[in-house]
């Protein structure tokens, strides 16, 4: 609490209006007030159960899509000839799938499962990070550093799906072991 | 840190998954409390400690190295 007074002070007194420490008060109750949903060990910011399904047929509309493109490159098709239709249609739609696939609640949320979530989350940025610095230092011209970056647009989301529906798998399996 | 939910949910008669529907989680946290994979919070500890009606000192117990 200390700390945001002065912070406050600090900013009323640089830029001599009130618009910053009220702003200030709100982040403040936002801070304060936000943490009660940890108490009823809820993850918040999730999407309901249903949108892991709606993120796995979204994914799976956007393969057809890349397969057509790939094996008709010569054909006159309306998407191989839009490149901006094209895009759309399949970065966005393998984007959103993943989002959807890798934020979606599990059917029992429980705090163990955020921990798990936690976990595979901060080894997946980890991960990717240092993949990506790794292949970037021995990447030799530009259009692999371009083809690197892209890549890195799914890359972190894979790992993290991989990841947590890995730790969620061996979870289920040791209580099969241990059934009672 | 240390517990006997297995020797309560005996006493008591009431399965994991029982145990897990009473607390609001899922069956396999119940699973890995029990066998010490997983430390609670204090929250899901002291609604434990509710459903079997003991203080939670009774639950879960320091041990030496905690």
């Amino acid at each position: 609490m200390k700390g945001f007074n002065e912070c406050r002070n600090y900013l009323d007194k640089t830029f001599g209006n009130n618009f910053l420490s009220k702003t200030f008060d709100i982040c403040k109750v936002y801070f304060t007030f936000g943490k009660l949903n940890f108490t009823i060990m809820k993850t918040r910011f999730l999407f309901p159960y249903w949108c892991k399904y709606l993120g796995v047929v979204l994914f799976v509309i956007h393969v057809p899509i890349v397969l057509l493109k790939k094996s008709s490159d010569t054909l006159h098709s309306d998407i191989a000839q839009n490149p901006h239709l094209y895009l759309i249609l399949t970065t966005l739609l393998m984007l959103t799938g993943l989002v959807l696939f890798a934020f979606s609640k599990e059917r029992i949320e429980d705090e163990q499962i955020a921990q798990l979530r936690m976990d595979s989350l901060q080894w997946a940025v980890y991960s990717s990070y240092i993949l990506l610095i790794l292949s970037l230092a021995i990447a030799s011209n530009k259009a692999d550093l371009e083809d690197l970056v892209h890549m890195h647009v799914w890359v972190p989301l894979f790992i993290f799906i991989i990841l947590f529906r890995w730790k969620m798998f061996r979870n289920n399996r040791l209580i099969k072991d241990d059934a009672l | 840190m240390k517990n006997n939910i297995r020797v309560e949910r005996a006493i008591k008669n009431i399965t994991q998954a029982e145990l897990a529907g009473l607390v609001g989680v899922s069956r396999q946290t119940i699973n890995t409390i029990e066998s010490n994979r997983y430390v609670p919070s204090t929250v899901l500890a002291l609604k434990i400690a509710r459903v079997f009606e003991k203080p939670i000192e009774a639950i879960f117990m320091l041990e030496e190295g905690d």
